[in-house]
């Protein structure tokens, strides 16, 4: 096979792959989905239950270069050193690192060279951090695939099978969770280098299968990388290394790039509709675009503060986001006319949202960072309509990222200071009664944030570690 | 067509004339129906002669490879009274549904065999060398009936079982079907007249299990195990103990005793009645590991005695050796080994080139230490130990361990690991000396640019060509080497050894026949 048959090939295998996306409890991109939801819908070990059983524990940590963006999740890789479970994250110093997430291993590290006629920018600030800021992605389908099917029972984590009966005896072993199909072909990871050409990697070997392409200029403050239908989407702000602020989309079939420019409004974040639309939050209000083009459809002025989310609720969508007021808004997709409006009371909502549904009940829970504090909302039905209802709050914790939800456990992080660590909670979905804490296990603060995959977590700190909890089959 | 037009035979130095005959077979894959791989009655080869080992004869056979695999281990008879007068005859089955039997005096082919049946309606993919079509499973060869007489029992690629007089290939008995058309079996065993075989892989849509049936059985009822999970793909298939009760691996799947799924273990399975039914099994504790990192049990295991007790050794792609008890394997919770060796290989945790293929091997010196033989693929562990070895291993090698027991516990201790080997396969032992060799064959299934791609002709393009050695079985020590005389690389081949001969066959479908001159 000729190495352009090779790239298309892992290429087209990268786009089919996406329809399958997080059957495997994957995390495709910030925000871990398309819609932003922050979430892994089934988990085989991570429950309530589980958790407070004590299956969360302290799996390893790794020195990076650079600071770490949140890590994206592919599990069940067959590469040619064998089956691997893969996260990969950027660093601040243009490097993408791929991890073997079960054992705490680096798989590949790959140097983006900067290459760009700008000079880079070496020592960048608070607002303008210097390197690459865009955590990477993998191709995230647009519709969410159906969860797996049950996997018996919300029981303890543990060795599968290590409740086996002896010779006679009859014990009652819990059903063996079944395994993911391994992925046969290669995928992609899309990232955005310090010089703003869009890379696309080899998840088996971190090496580019395509010339990288200019997409966005150098230096700038990137962020909300995300692949959906073989168009690579990114959000810049605050006017670093001279970009415009606004929404970029590059088309990788010809690596041609369009953008909604806006103008001094910081872009926040994106999220998309399972319909393709792409919602913009700005500094300045927010925006449907069409999908590769970036053509406004509808806006609406206000100033939000947080990336959108797009969640359903008995098969309507509903745009979810937060003004600088701490108002919380559910708009309607399409009018973006506000359908709930819970007033914040002048309150710091978060960058971003939660969302998780409730399998039993079927009810939609929205979380979100409120000044100090994880709070979660419930939506009901009032008088035929929905409504948001605050349910519970967490204690307070130190500048808390926002929260990220996995199979009912809600996972906070108190990113901490100069001079207080970052600590990882796990809350009860439902009550948010704390179930287990990471402790002391963590050394330094958090700017990045957490994601999750693969019945772990990961929690990236400013001296360039990359922590892991959760679960991890044993080996031995 | 006419067998003799594809003969090639090369009479080095007096071979072909002065072979002596001295009375030991290799009637099975693996040399007896315990799979240790030991021949016990050599007395021609010692680890002070092997030095001067050269090719006595090579034959050029007319089988067909397919998809990587070609001749299978030569079975071996003694004095087998033909025609022509009693001889020394290695029976050979190739892949393209060939039986060859040869003189191994003079290299000749006595008679030939070729089965013949309709296309099956289903076979593996093309290219792929997990599924080749045709004859897979090596025959086994029955012990003497009343007239002496031995039969050599065939599977033919339709999975008919042909009962073939060793002495000149005629039908014994009427062919029975057995195993399923296109389904590659593996090798055939043979216990109390019941013949045993196993499938994996799913080929041509054939189900993994356990196989076996009476050869007296009117009706040749096919009585079968499955363990629901995993295919049973030990190279040597089933290994049975001296209760009757065949031990294979399961391979990828899973555990759950609940429904009685016995995936990455070892299940026993007996003849009770007509029934095949599962006596027994083992699951490694860590077994969720290896079926997510495709680290298979799938090493046909060696069956063995040691002080007045059955025991069992079996291993993984993990790169690991497990002792087990045949009369309770993995203890009361079928989890717990006698020993566990730490990881000898596989440190990049590799589904492809590295760990334990095969099968395992075993033999007593005579000094009653029971020695444990174990071939292994890629570089070994940084953190395996060793107290011989002979340079860096980076591609496979064989390691030997000593069976100790003190006070009830038992420990398989490490005693010497071989020279480098091109992916080591599965030793043979006889007379103190273990005969081992490299198979030179590419086995890689997945690609850096692709992913997994596990195809045959790329794999027989890059692979190169087979070097057998001996070795000290007591150090390990290179005593012989073939270098670069054999042309070709092994797939699915094997050792065997009787009466001061050593054979390998090789994918280009040449047996080769190594000895001493005049011997």
């Amino acid at each position: 096979m000729s190495p352009k048959a090779v790239a298309l090939f892992v290429l087209f295998a990268s786009v089919a792959l996406a329809q399958f996306g997080r059957g495997g409890g994957d995390w495709m991109a910030v925000g871990g989905d398309a819609q932003r939801t922050a979430s892994v819908r089934t988990d085989a070990h991570i429950t309530v239950e589980a958790v407070q059983g004590g299956v969360m524990q302290s799996l390893w940590k790794i020195k990076l270069n650079g600071v770490p963006t949140p890590p994206v999740v592919a599990s069940r890789l067959i590469t040619y050193k064998g089956f691997k479970d893969l996260l990969y994250v950027g660093t601040s110093a243009d490097n993408v690192v791929s991890i073997d997430h079960t054992v705490g291993k680096i798989f590949w590290e790959t140097h983006l060279p900067y290459d760009s006629l700008l000079v880079p920018v070496k020592n960048g600030t608070a607002t303008c951090p210097a390197g690459m800021t865009a955590a990477v992605s993998l191709a995230a389908p647009l519709v969410p695939p159906p969860p797996p099917a049950p996997r018996g029972g919300r029981g303890p984590g543990g060795p599968p099978g290590a409740a086996g009966p002896g010779r006679g005896g009859n014990m009652n072993p819990a059903t063996v969770p079944t395994l993911p199909r391994p992925r046969r072909t290669p995928g992609t990871v899309y990232a955005l280098s310090s010089d703003g050409l869009i890379h696309v990697l080899n998840q088996h070997t971190g090496q580019d299968i395509i010339a990288a392409a200019r997409f966005i200029r150098g230096n700038a403050k990137a962020h909300d990388v995300i692949q959906v239908g073989n168009v690579v989407y990114a959000v810049t702000g605050d006017g670093c290394g001279g970009t415009p602020n606004g929404v970029w989309a590059i088309n990788l079939e010809d690596n041609g790039v369009n953008e909604w420019k806006t103008s001094d409004a910081s872009v926040l974040g994106l999220a998309f509709a399972t319909d393709g639309t792409v919602f913009a939050t700005t500094t300045k209000g927010i925006a449907a675009l069409e999908a590769k083009t970036l053509k406004v459809k509808q806006q609406r002025d206000g100033e939000y503060a947080t990336t959108p989310m797009v969640i359903k609720v008995k098969d309507k969508e509903y745009v979810v986001a937060s003004n600088v007021h701490g108002h919380v808004f559910l708009l309607d997709p399409v009018s973006l006319e506000l359908v709930v409006n819970v007033p914040g009371n002048g309150a710091s909502i978060g960058s971003s949202f939660a969302s998780w549904e409730e399998v039993e009940s079927k009810t939609r829970w929205i979380l979100a960072v409120k000044n100090s504090a994880v709070v979660a909302f419930k939506v009901v039905e009032k008088d035929g309509s929905i409504a948001l209802e605050q349910s519970w709050a967490s204690k307070e914790m130190v500048s808390p990222a926002p929260p990220i939800v996995v199979n009912g456990v809600v996972f906070a992080l108190s990113s901490g200071s100069r001079t207080t660590p970052a600590v990882l909670y796990a809350l009860d979905g439902m009550t948010g009664k704390e179930l287990w804490s990471s402790g002391k296990a963590i050394a330094g603060y958090s700017t990045s944030g957490i994601s999750s995959g693969a019945s772990k977590v990961f929690v990236g700190t400013h001296d360039g570690t990359l922590y892991a909890f959760g679960y991890s089959l044993p080996r031995e | 067509m006419r067998t003799s037009r594809f003969v090639i035979a090369m009479a080095l130095g007096c071979a072909m004339s002065c072979a002596v005959t001295f009375g030991a077979d290799w009637p099975t894959d693996g040399g007896n129906p315990q799979r240790t791989a030991w021949q016990k009655d050599e007395k021609i080869l010692n680890k002070d002669n092997v030095k001067n080992l050269k090719i006595v004869w090579k034959i050029q056979l007319d089988n067909k490879p397919i998809e990587m695999h070609s001749l299978f281990p030569p079975l071996i008879v003694d004095k087998v009274n033909t025609p022509s007068g009693p001889k020394q005859i290695a029976i050979v089955a190739g892949v393209s549904d060939n039986i060859y039997a040869i003189d191994v005096a003079t290299a000749e082919i006595i008679w030939r065999k070729h089965f013949e049946y309709p296309t099956p309606a289903r076979r593996g993919r093309p290219t792929d060398p997990l599924c080749p079509a045709g004859l897979t499973a090596t025959p086994v060869i029955g012990p003497p009936n009343a007239n002496g007489s031995r039969t050599v029992y065939a599977m033919a690629g339709d999975g008919e079982v042909h009962s073939l007089n060793v002495a000149d290939g005629e039908d014994m008995a009427s062919p029975f079907q057995f195993g399923y058309p296109n389904g590659k079996s593996y090798a055939l065993n043979l216990w109390d007249g019941v013949l045993f075989t196993t499938t994996a892989q799913g080929c041509a849509g054939n189900p993994n299990q356990m196989w076996s049936v009476k050869i007296s059985d009117p009706s040749h009822k096919v009585m079968t195990y499955s363990p629901k999970s995993g295919g049973l793909w030990g190279r040597t298939g089933a290994a049975i103990d001296e209760s009757g009760v065949a031990w294979a691996p399961t391979g990828d799947g899973r555990y759950d005793p609940a429904t009685q799924t016995y995936g990455n273990g070892l299940v026993g399975a007996k003849v009770v009645g007509n029934e095949l039914k599962l006596q027994d099994y083992y699951i490694p504790k860590n077994w969720a590991w290896l079926q997510s990192r495709d680290l298979d049990m799938q090493v046909t295991p060696a069956i063995f005695k040691y002080k007045g007790k059955e025991l069992m050794i079996a291993a993984s792609k993990e790169c690991r050796i497990y002792l087990l008890d045949t009369k309770a394997a993995g203890g009361d919770d079928h989890q717990t080994p006698l020993d566990r060796t730490p990881l000898i290989c596989n440190e990049e945790v590799n589904f492809a080139s590295a760990g334990i293929w095969g099968s395992m091997a075993s033999w007593e010196d005579a000094q009653g230490t029971r020695w444990i033989l174990s071939p292994f693929w890629g570089p070994s562990h940084p953190d395996f130990k060793v107290p011989v070895s002979y340079g860096p291993v980076t591609h496979g090698a064989v390691v030997a361990f000593k069976l100790e027991e003190k006070n009830g516990k038992y420990k398989l201790t490490p005693a010497w690991m071989s020279r480098d080997m091109d992916q080591a396969e599965p030793p043979v032992i006889a007379n103190g000396v273990v005969y081992a060799f490299g198979s030179g064959e590419n086995t890689e299934q997945a690609y850096p640019d692709r992913g997994l791609d596990d195809n045959s002709p790329e794999r027989i393009h890059d692979s190169t060509h087979a070097v057998f050695y001996a070795l000290d079985a007591e150090t390990g020590k290179e005593l012989y080497s073939s270098g670069d005389q054999i042309k070709s690389f092994v797939h699915f081949g094997g050792l065997s050894v009787a009466n001061g001969r050593v054979y390998l066959g090789t994918y280009d479908s040449i047996l080769y026949c190594f000895g001493l001159e005049g011997k």
